[in-house]
């Protein structure tokens, strides 16, 4: 996020940051839920024990994601993160409850 | 590429601050002052003074309920303790069929009750519990919106103190560095040292905050195993089904022996609550639960005893990794178990969490007013920041004086008594938010700082003039009580004045500068 | 007391590594320390950190101790900056 000081240079910045903002807070929200909702299936554990242990890592996990979104050099790289993220995780959470069902 | 991430870093740390740091700011100080609800509330219910032996207060309390509410659902009883000297008791009145239980008002179903069973007559005030409500669930909006907004919040302060940390390179190197009187940098230092020191205790306290509610903001664990989130909390914790009552009257065992069984049971822990369902029937029950001040965790456990026999029926203890590290998360966050000492520390991290975020907000309109192209003529968003500072770090103090003071003046029979209290605290914020709008802005902080020492100031002396109970008895009778709270009050008027009295003098070279010094936090 | 004792120990943690920092040693001692000397107090401020850690948990108990300590900690270190500030004043 090179800072160019021109008037263009400023407005183009900010609309690097507002996609960053929406990547982080929509995007990195959806990926943790899916995370901890495959954690919360996956881990070797009672049901009830497996949730609450997902649960309680579900805010390290949101924050480590947002941090790392701004890190990324590119918007491009997030977005194929954040892409590859749903769809491995998703298609995991839906595979799982497929063949095993909810309580 | 390193220096551009630390950059970013820094901008996050900057923008997610100041969205949220008026909120957060008065999340720290009412969440603060909640680690001392006992003693606020005993000191806004002045004329409680009893202080009885737990075990036959309950016992009293069961026969109040049981001449009152002989056929309730269930009573609740809290017995008296260290903290509270009078017995709470409530009950869940018998449901009518066909009719859907109608929200009463508080009062209705509950009372105050002294060591033998009698009802004591209190002002009618929600006291420190409305600081403690008020940390999580806000005010003057629905409690579910207000949580979410809290734990934006919190999400975005845990962010914060992360890109801070990394923001910050020379955190060790920086440890000990504090200069005063060199505008930014001093407010910088005021930042950093307060962050610092307290690091641990504001990722705790952040972290362990969003699980106290994680189940709401984030359900997705829960979902992912259960179609229903009531299987899940069957499971977790297997309460007893409610059992109809039989219609064949028997009367209730003594309860003392059952609270003796109980404290042998946990090792010398007291009992914390008491439920009785369907009193007075042979299927009657009690339940005592663990008391919270004897174990980190939040979640105590509790014995379930026949009420007509006696007999154990059944025995709750923790049980699992994940659901026993939950209760700890929880059970430190508010930090019941904690005695005197361990309150203490808690009450100073607190404090020292409200001036990090309060000297973060004031960082930043200082660090601005400097680029701006004309310092005395600054724009709009930077006029409203500085303006919604004063309004936030001066007017909540400001508020809870007046708090403090409503709950001696207002009339004891006034209709809606403890909403007014409350309604007293929010027009205080609001008028220093006027003021903090219609001065220049370095009077108004002077102004507003002057105004919320002097109303600090007026507590002791209000209350020395209204109730009987203060300073000067406090000493002599040993009430040491109403010695501390007149001592507390004291210290934030002189720290709130110090303040006004620091900004007034700010030289006029540093005048576009914000000057008040960051002592005026230490008040929060 | 055992806040106390633990209380002290920490400032006195603080004090020796703040002392240890080459840019506070003007202030602190009014001379630059050699290297050794340096390590030495770097040293000691951590193993009287330990003491306090140590005593917190001998007087409170393993988990209290350890909360306790933090706190303790946060004192400590205010109390040293306070200490430092006094003598620059």
């Amino acid at each position: 996020m090179a800072v160019p000081p021109t008037r263009t240079g400023i407005a183009q910045q900010r609309l690097h940051v507002l996609a960053r903002a929406i990547a982080a807070i929509i995007g990195g929200y959806v990926v943790t839920a899916l995370a901890v909702a495959c954690l919360a299936r996956l881990l070797p554990m009672r049901h009830a024990e497996a949730s609450i242990a997902a649960t309680l890592a579900s805010f390290a996990i949101y924050a480590g994601i947002i941090v790392a979104i701004f890190w990324a050099k590119s918007m491009l790289r997030v977005c194929m993160g954040l892409g590859s993220a749903l769809l491995l995780l998703g298609a995991a959470l839906y595979l799982s409850i497929l063949t095993g069902g909810r309580l | 590429m390193k220096e551009s991430f630390r950059q970013s870093m820094a901008w996050l740390h900057t923008w997610t601050g100041l969205m949220f740091g008026w909120l957060l700011f008065a999340m720290f100080l009412t969440g603060t002052a909640a680690y001392f609800q006992q003693e606020i509330s005993r000191w806004m219910r002045p004329e409680l003074v009893a202080n009885a032996d737990p075990a036959n207060a309950t016992q009293a309390a069961i026969d109040y309920l049981q001449a009152r509410q002989p056929d309730a659902e269930s009573w609740f009883i809290t017995p008296p303790s260290v903290r509270n000297p009078a017995t709470e008791v409530f009950w869940q009145p018998k449901k009518v069929e066909g009719k859907p239980p109608t929200r009463r008002k508080r009062g209705e179903t509950s009372a105050t009750l002294d060591g033998g069973g009698h009802p004591v007559t209190v002002r009618e005030t929600r006291g420190g519990f409305f600081l403690y409500r008020f940390h999580f669930d806000l005010h003057y909006m629905p409690v579910i919106w207000a949580r979410y907004v809290v734990g934006v919040a919190a999400m975005f302060m845990l962010v914060a103190i992360l890109s801070g940390i990394i923001t910050h390179k020379k955190i060790f190197a920086d440890f000990f560095m504090l200069r005063f009187g060199k505008g930014q940098r001093s407010w910088l230092d005021a930042h950093n040292v307060t962050a610092v020191f307290a690091l641990p205790f504001y990722l705790m306290i952040t972290y362990t905050g969003l699980v106290t509610l994680a189940t709401q903001y984030m359900p997705w664990g829960v979902m992912a195993n259960y179609a229903s989130t009531e299987t899940f909390f069957e499971e977790l914790f297997p309460g007893r089904a409610d059992v109809p009552r039989s219609g064949v009257a028997a009367p209730l065992v003594s309860v003392s022996p059952l609270m003796a069984i109980a404290s042998r049971t946990w090792g010398g822990a007291g009992v914390g609550s008491i439920q009785v369902t369907n009193p007075g029937d042979s299927t009657a029950t009690i339940t005592l639960r663990r008391s919270a001040t004897t174990a980190i965790g939040a979640r105590g456990e509790s014995i379930v005893f026949g009420g007509p026999s006696g007999k154990l029926l059944d025995r709750h203890a923790q049980e699992g990794g994940a659901l026993a590290t939950q209760s700890v998360m929880v059970g430190i966050h508010a930090g019941r178990f904690a005695d005197w000492g361990l309150r203490w520390l808690y009450f100073l991290s607190g404090i020292g969490g409200t001036i990090m975020v309060g000297s973060g907000l004031v960082l930043w309109t200082v660090k601005r007013r400097a680029k701006l192209p004309d310092p005395m003529q600054p724009h709009f968003g930077f006029r409203l920041v500085e303006r919604l500072n004063i309004a936030a770090i001066v007017g909540l103090p400001a508020g809870l004086a007046t708090y403090f003071l409503a709950n001696r003046l207002l009339p004891i029979a006034m209709a809606d008594r403890a909403e007014w209290e409350i309604n007293s605290l929010f027009l205080a914020w609001a008028g220093v938010l006027f003021w903090a709008c219609v001065r220049p802005q370095r009077r108004a902080w002077v102004e507003s700082l002057s105004c919320a020492a002097a109303l600090f100031v007026a507590v002791p002396i209000v209350n020395a003039l209204t109730v009987p109970r203060n300073m000067l008895t406090g000493l002599m009778t040993g009430d040491w009580l109403f010695v501390a709270f007149d001592m507390a009050m004291v210290a934030l008027a002189c720290a709130l004045g110090w303040a006004a009295r620091k900004a007034a003098r700010a030289k006029p070279k540093t005048m576009h500068r914000n000057r008040p010094n960051r002592k005026e936090l230490i008040t929060a | 007391m055992i806040h106390i004792l633990a209380i002290c120990a920490s400032i006195l943690g603080f004090g020796c590594l703040c002392a240890a920092m080459a840019r506070h040693q003007k202030d602190l001692l009014g001379r630059p320390l050699p290297r050794q000397a340096q390590r030495w107090l770097l040293g000691a401020g951590g193993a009287l950190l330990l003491v306090a850690l140590a005593t917190d948990m001998a007087g409170l108990g393993a988990a209290y101790g350890a909360i306790a300590w933090f706190g303790h900690l946060t004192i400590g270190a205010a109390m040293a900056v306070t200490g430092l500030k006094w003598k620059t004043a």
